[in-house]
């Protein structure tokens, strides 16, 4: 015959189920962190572009856009062996590279015409130019059902 | 039929099917190997835990390749996470209905 459960019991364990899952869901985001580093990695990367190409004449923006080409290529493969999709992250790194690229296009229409060797304007150019992928990168995740 | 332990979803009253349904909460889609890690089981464990969730509606299983590498993908359904919440809902209303 069925006894039933008490229900101190079916609260117990309730709570052990429920701290499992926490436990699952947060091992698991952990190993989407990833997406930070790589939104950094490109930001970092933009900060000494960005003067180099306004500042620099041809000989350094060629090397600045190579060097650039070579750490963009290298953080698209690194990301393509990473094990777990971040929530949200397509979306939220589309806009930060549209935002990205176009702030950049029109420090590019503003800057190589009307500033060309002016290193305040260039400077400033490259704090703000990676901004929208700092920000993605540190941008709160959608709130998760399994979390406390 | 008030007690919230009938809101409990069969699916997910398995506490291993239960840790896999929250891990691919929080990830929009993880590799199977990351899942097993997360969830700390072995391979044939994860892989029959899963085709249950899978049969259910509940997570859908998807493959690609990087390189001559094949790679399986598990992500959680929209009903996945439906279930998911209400689920969790009802283990978080079983915690306190003692209390009260």
């Amino acid at each position: 015959m069925d006894t039933p459960m008490p229900e101190q019991d079916h609260a117990e364990s309730a709570r052990i189920a429920l701290r499992a899952a926490s436990a699952a869901e947060s091992r698991l985001h952990r190993r989407g962190l990833w997406e930070r580093g790589y939104l950094l990695g490109f930001a970092v990367a933009l900060v000494p572009l960005v003067p180099l190409i306004g500042l620099g004449g041809r000989v350094a923006t060629g090397i600045g856009l190579g060097v650039w080409t070579a750490v963009a290529i290298t953080l698209a493969l690194w990301s393509r062996f990473r094990s777990v999709t971040p929530r949200g992250q397509q979306p939220r790194s589309g806009r930060a590279f549209a935002t990205w690229a176009s702030l950049y296009a029109v420090t590019l229409a503003v800057g190589l015409p009307g500033y060309p060797g002016d290193p305040t304007f260039w400077f400033i150019a490259a704090v703000i130019v990676p901004l929208p992928l700092v920000i993605a990168a540190f941008w709160p995740s959608e709130p998760v059902a399994a979390r406390p | 039929m008030n007690h919230p332990r009938h809101r409990l979803d069969e699916a997910l009253t398995s506490p291993i099917r239960l840790s896999i349904a929250a891990a691919l909460s929080g990830v929009d889609s993880a590799q199977f190997k990351a899942v097993r890690d997360a969830v700390e089981i072995s391979d044939s464990a994860l892989s029959k835990q899963v085709t249950i969730l899978e049969e259910a509606g509940y997570v859908r299983v998807f493959k690609d390749t990087v390189g001559r590498r094949p790679r399986t993908w598990l992500t959680l359904t929209e009903q996945g996470h439906a279930a998911l919440r209400a689920h969790l809902q009802a283990l978080r209303e079983l915690t306190t209905t003692t209390l009260a």
